[in-house]
Formats: C-alpha cells, structure tokens, sequence
C-alpha cells in the first residue's frame, strides 16, 4: 500500500475570521501547520494558559488525594475518557467559580503543609520535655538567680558516679536532683556556683552528659507541657476540620477536569496562532494536508467567511513532507506495529496489510491455546465495549481481540484447552473429535514444530522481498526490483527446493543445485554493479553472497514461534499437575486449593504467555521481515487537533 | 543407586536454580529504576510493571527446561532407572537455559531499567520500550530452544 498523498497548502483569509478559521482547524484536526519564517509578529508565549493549567492539575491531584480516589489497574493503562458536548466545557470554564475553587485548594493546601511543620516540631518538643514533667520550679527561673546556675542534663547512671567523684575531688560545690530515670537513664538538674561554669561544664563533657535546654516558660514543665499538648489537640482538629474541607469540595473534581481540558485546548488554539502571518488587514498560514481532504477545508471554510481560500503550493526544497497512512478498517490495528517502528518515508510503501497475516498467524502460534484465545478475546471484547479509548489503545485491544480469535483456532490444532493432556480425559465422543482435529502436539514432537517454524520463517523472508521488488518495479526502478530482490527470491528458493529434494530423496537434487548454482551466479555477476571499476564489481558481487548467512539467522530466528508455544503449554501442564497433586493429597481443603491454584495459575500463565507472544511477533515484524525492504524513515504527520486529557467532545 | 539418574536430576534442578535467579535478579534491576520513576508519577505503574516483568520469563524457560528434563526421566512417578552416559548427557542438555537464562535476565533488566526511563520521558514510547529488553530475550529463548531439542534428542 502507498502512503496517503500529501499537499502543502496556503490558507489566505482576513484578519475578521482569523479566530474562527483557527478554531475550526482545531476542531477538525485535518491540517498540519507548519512554520514560515517570513514574519514572527504575535507573542506565541503561554504563560498564562500554562499556570493556569498548572494550577488546575494541582487542585485535581489534590482533590482526589484527599478524595481519596484510586485508579484501577486498567485505567493506569488506558483512562477512561467521557464524552460530552461542546457547551458543556465552555460553560465549566465560564459559568462556575472554578477560580474560587482552585484558590480555597491552594489556602488548604498551604494550610496543611504549615500544619505538618508546626506538627513536628511540637511532637519535638512534647519528646522533650516529657521526662522533665516532675520538675517543681518555673522554667524561667534561672534569671532569678544571682550566683548559681542550674544545668539540665540526660546522662547514664555510671558516669553520674565518675562525675561526682571528680567534682568532690575538685572541691567544687554542686547538687544534682534527679527529676527522672529511664532505665539506665537519668534526667537531672544541677546547680552550681557561677564562678564553677566553666570547670563543671568540662567535667559533664568528659563523662558524656549531654546538656538539654528547656523552654523558658513562666510556670512548671508539668504545665508546660499540658500547654503544648492542648497547643497539639487543637492543631490535630484544625487538621481535620481542613480535610473535611478539602473532602467537600472534592465534588468540584469534575468540573475541574472539565476546565483543565477547556485551558488545554485554549492553549493550543494560541498556539496555532503562532504559525500565523499577519498584515494589518489579512492574514496567512500554511501546512499540511492529505490532498483529497483540501477541496473539503475549503467548502467548511467557505461556510464560515467568503474571504478566505485554500491554495495548494509547492514545499520548499529541504521540507520533509509527513507521512500518513491508511488503510481499511480491517488492517487498521496493525498500523500500531508499523507507527512503532516508524512511519515509511514519502518513498516508502505502507508495510501494515503486508506483515498483518504474519503477525495474527504468530501471535496464535505463540498462545495456541484454545481456552486462553477465548478468554483474551472475550476480555478484549468487554473492554473495547466498555471503554473510551484512544486510537492506539483500540487497536490494541482489536489486535488481542483477534489473536484470541485465531489461538482459539490454534489450540484445537494443537489440542491444547487449559493445557489439560487429551489422552487423560475420559472416553467421550467429544474426546474423539478432539483427538480427530489435533494434528501436532508441539510437546511430543518439538521437532516437527521445529521445522513448521523455520517454514514459516522461510515464507516471510521471501514474501518480504517479493513487497520489495513490487515496491521497486512499482517506483520505476526496475533494475533494483529485479536483481536486488528478484534474484534473491529465485536462489532462496532454489535453496530451500535443494534442500526439500535431499530430504526425499535423489530425483531432483542435480535439477536443484545447478538451480542454485545458477541463482548465486547471477547474484555475482549482479550484485556488485553500483561499484566503480571491475575488480570492485566483481568483489561486491562475490561479498554479497555472505547476506545468504543473513537469511539463514534471520530464519533462525523464528524457531522462538516454538518455543514460546511450549511455554504456553508446559507451564499450563504444571498448574494442572501441582493441583491435581494437592486435590487428591490434602484433605477437605484440597479442592478448595485445587480450584485457587488452577484459577491463579492460569491466568498467569495467560498474562505472561500473552505479553510474551505480543512482543515477540512484533519483533519477528520490526527486525526480520521490516529488515528485507522496510526503512521507516518518514515524519509522521500530526496534523493540529483537540488533544484533550479527560473528555472527548462531540 | 542409581547415578545417572541423580545427575539428570543435577542438570534439572541447577538449571531451574540458574534461571530463577537470574530473573531475580534482572527484575530487581528494572524494580529499582521502576521505583525511581513511580515516585514522580504513580499513575505508570501498570505500564512499569509490563517493562520490570519481562526479565522473569528467563526463571519460567529454566522452569520449563527442568520440567521437560524432568518428564523424559519420568520423574514424576518416581523416575527410571538410567544408564551413567545417558544421565551425563540430560545433565549438560538441561544447562543451556539456565546458564544463557542467568546472564540474560541480568542484562535484560539492564535493558528494561532503560526502557523504564524512556518511559519516564515519553510515555507515548511504550512499544519501543518494550521492544529494547525483548531482544535481549531472543537469547534466552535461543538457550531454551537449545535445551529442549538436545533433551528432545536424547534417547533414554
């Protein structure tokens, strides 16, 4: 498939739809706007839009934080988005006092950060002075004193000893009373002479006393501290009084998101209007379009104001024209593997409907059960109904949708439901049915599946150059189309005959090798023809016969369809076992395990085998078939529309 | 006695041993990237989770090589009686997916963390984040296919 054809277009109005014209292109999201460098007038910056946006987001965070509103694990991944009408989001911006709102937030907000320090530092502070509650003079008392101090101190019992033995040495007057003890703690005032500060702080300090100050309050600790813990009571209500506040106003979580999404799309409509070029009276701007949609803009435009016209143009000499691609609705899901590894370049072609067969077969192969299929895509079903999604989480969810569908498919060939072994099941004409549509058991014969896989490895690496060529031979470059890819398909597949005819036997093996022989002479005498001179000719063609090795571990590669089908069913095997083993060895409760181990075990097994089997025929796209033709270089086209973060608009 | 048995047991359970480790260990990895990321912005977790749980398909292909060691000798209704030769090559074949297992999961957690990070930046990147650590896989499974077809190959 060819990309979409691309215009650049000029759009020419008067300055009177300026604001119109803009908004509609917003709205429909058709037009890419690209960047002129003819003239900068108007000031493209969005300070006010962004702190208002910042300021929102802020309150809504902390809103549902007090709300406490959690998000469940399928929203992390694709959040649920309402629809509603236009007016709708212009009247949350404009008939309701969601400044107010955001303001009285901020005020709490603010309120209960202070809250949180002051908090701290009285629980400090109560820590504090809590041992010193039986002391029984005012704090403060200190400045009454005219030739002694006092000293508060914390130190253990045994150095209180050494303490005073050195003081009594020293003959120096002092007396400690202890307020209180805590295990080998003691808590106690000293009172000294003034003129002994110095010598007694000194000997404190050498015994490991560890000084403590208390507040200078004008009454006892005990009251003290009666005052800080009402001071706490009282913050702690406050606290509450400020959550159940900010729990009221949680009913404004709505209408904030609503405003949120009406700033965002105010901003970008602000920022359309940077690309604009203004004269006094008109105005022009350019970008963008896929080509059938310019006569549309211009008929919607036309409607709004006569005065204005969409003019094709040509692009500028180094201006990389963006790449959209489309495809019918079927293939549509697989557009998510191609945007992953790059859109194609405008030279390109669209690999989407091309690897879409090989992706859904692979992603089968790799679940290929048919319980786990029906569950992923009943699941997958439910979900799409039941949710508004992006584009990319809707092809997601379509692609699983139909991996589901086609595992189904898989598993009854493999025989694998829930992993359980057919042979075991008891004689039933289902079980012979079963048995009759089972052609392989990747378990017992890996082999066979083995050489499956590398056959379908096979098909891809051809039917990638055979995309390639008709690319090529469809571009006009008929030379490349034949020798680079047609040549290579020829002696690809005179190996893969020669390799077919020395497995069954000696009729056709001459026939195949002087076919291959052949292939890799022309190969040499070819492929070196973009090279200066002979010799070099002649080594690029005998070099690029080395790409056969590039073949064969691209092949190689899909032996992993194997064995991501094997750890699909052995781990299933072994949730069967383990349940089987504690229905039949535990009593009464053993059942009821049985049912826990066989629940839990294969949803698992479900998970990971579905994450696996995603990632890795995706990667059997992107590396070994993208790799044969597919450069992905273009710039995707992202054309100016509503991007908003909670709602769709109608 | 019976030794080749004991060493097709070896083989299976060094290799389960290997593998479960090394997931351990790759997941740990992106885990602690993942926690950086999830204090800035919770609301990643579930992609998070997807991007830290790739290195842990290495402890199930170790799992799965043990398991396929371990049907082939029977294992599960008590094992047969095997020959030393025969024991000795069950104990190698069973290696490959534990030892490749070890190494990779290690180094796909080193992956997954940077992906972790994309993700962090652009979360639009999923794919592509994904896609990072799931290369480094390609050789864990290269180290299961290997284990399975030289089991599958060995005649008990």
């Amino acid at each position: 498939m060819p990309t979409v054809k691309m215009q650049k277009v000029l759009i020419c109005g008067t300055q009177e739809n300026k604001d119109t014209v803009i908004k509609k292109l917003h709205e429909l999201g058709v037009i890419e706007l690209t960047e002129t460098n003819l003239q900068k007038e108007e000031n493209t910056k969005n300070e006010d839009y962004e702190l208002a946006i910042a300021e929102v987001a802020a309150a809504i965070s902390f809103l549902e934080k007090a709300a406490q509103i959690k998000k469940s694990f399928v929203e992390s991944f694709a959040p649920t988005k309402k629809t509603i009408h236009q007016e709708v989001l212009i009247n949350a911006y404009k008939k309701t006092d969601w400044k107010e709102t955001v303001k009285k937030i901020k005020t709490i907000e603010g309120e209960l950060a202070n809250i949180r320090n002051l908090k701290s530092k009285l629980e400090t502070d109560i820590d504090n002075l809590t041992p010193w509650q039986s002391l029984n003079f005012n704090l403060d008392l200190e400045n009454k004193l005219k030739r002694t101090i006092i000293i508060f101190a914390e130190y253990g019992k045994k150095d209180k000893m050494a303490a005073e033995k050195k003081l009594e040495d020293k003959k120096i007057f002092f007396d400690i009373s202890v307020v209180s003890s805590a295990g080998n703690k003691e808590y106690a005032a000293i009172i000294v002479l003034k003129e002994n500060e110095k010598e007694v702080l000194d000997i404190l300090n050498e015994n490991r006393f560890q000084l403590r100050a208390l507040p200078y309050a004008n009454c006892c600790a005990n009251e003290e501290l009666k005052k800080l813990r009402q001071a706490f009571e009282e913050m702690i209500y406050e606290k509450k009084e400020l959550e159940k506040e900010a729990l009221s106003l949680s009913t404004n979580i709505e209408n904030l998101t609503l405003v949120y999404d009406y700033l965002l799309l105010k901003k970008q409509e602000k920022e359309a209007k940077g690309f604009v070029n203004n004269t006094k009276r008109a105005y022009t701007m350019s970008g963008w379009i896929k080509k059938k949609e310019r006569e549309k803009l211009l008929n919607t435009l036309l409607n709004l104001s006569k005065e204005i016209d969409v003019i094709p143009v040509l692009p500028g000499e180094n201006e990389i024209i963006p790449t959209a691609i489309e495809n019918p609705p079927m293939f549509k899901p697989f557009e998510l593997i191609t945007k992953i590894f790059g859109v194609p370049g405008t030279k390109e072609v669209d690999p989407t409907q091309a690897l879409s067969f090989f992706y859904i077969v692979f992603f089968a192969i790799c679940l290929s059960d048919a319980a786990y299929g029906a569950i992923l895509a009943i699941a997958s079903f439910y979900f799409l109904k039941k949710l508004t999604l992006s584009e990319g989480g809707k092809n997601l969810l379509l692609l699983l949708f139909w991996g589901g569908i086609l595992s189904i498919a898989a598993g009854i060939l493999t025989g694998s439901y829930f992993a359980i072994n057919l042979d075991d099941l008891p004689k039933s004409s289902i079980k012979d049915a079963l048995l009759y549509v089972k052609i392989i058991d990747p378990v017992k014969s890996p082999l066979t599946m083995l050489i499956a896989s590398l056959a379908m490895g096979v098909i891809q690496n051809i039917w990638g150059l055979i995309v390639g060529m008709y690319w090529k031979i469809k571009q006009k470059e008929y030379l490349a189309g034949i020798f680079d890819f047609g040549l290579w398909i020829f002696f690809l597949l005179a190996l893969v005959a020669l390799l077919i005819a020395n497995a069954i036997g000696p009729n056709f093996v001459s026939l195949t090798s002087y076919l291959s022989m052949a292939g890799a002479i022309m190969l040499v005498l070819t492929q070196g023809r973009n090279e200066p001179g002979f010799i070099k000719k002649a080594i690029g063609g005998i070099l690029s016969l080395y790409r056969t090795t590039a073949f064969l571990g691209d092949t190689l590669s899909y032996s992993r369809l194997l064995a991501l089908m094997m750890t699909t069913s052995i781990i299933g095997l072994v949730v069967n076992i383990l349940a089987g083993i504690t229905a039949t060895s535990i009593p009464i409760f053993g059942y009821v395990i049985m049912i826990v181990i066989l629940v839990v075990g294969h949803l698992f097994n479900l998970v990971v085998s579905v994450l696996g089997a995603f990632v890795h025929s995706m990667r059997l796209q992107l590396v070994e078939f993208f790799g044969k033709f597919y450069e992905g270089s273009g710039r995707p086209f992202k054309p100016l529309g509503r991007e908003t973060k909670y709602v769709v608009i109608k | 006695m019976n030794i080749g048995l004991g060493l097709a047991v070896a083989g299976a359970a060094i290799t389960a041993f290997l593998g479960a480790v090394g997931s351990a260990w790759g997941i740990a990895i992106a885990s602690e990237a993942a926690g950086g990321v999830l204090t800035e912005d919770p609301e990643k977790f579930g992609r998070v989770l997807v991007l830290l749980a790739l290195p842990g398909t290495q402890g199930f292909y170790a799992f799965l090589g043990m398991f396929y060691v371990m049907l082939k000798i029977n294992l599960l209704k008590g094992g047969m009686p095997i020959d030393l030769s025969t024991g000795l090559q069950l104990c190698f074949a069973a290696l490959p997916v534990g030892v490749v297992g070890l190494f990779s999961a290690y180094y796909q957690g080193r992956a997954s963390a940077a992906g972790i990070l994309l993700l962090a930046k652009r979360p639009e990147e999923m794919g592509k984040a994904v896609i990072l650590p799931a290369m480094v896989e390609t050789y864990a499974v290269v180290g299961l296919l290997a284990t399975i077809l030289l089991v599958s190959g060995i005649k008990v």
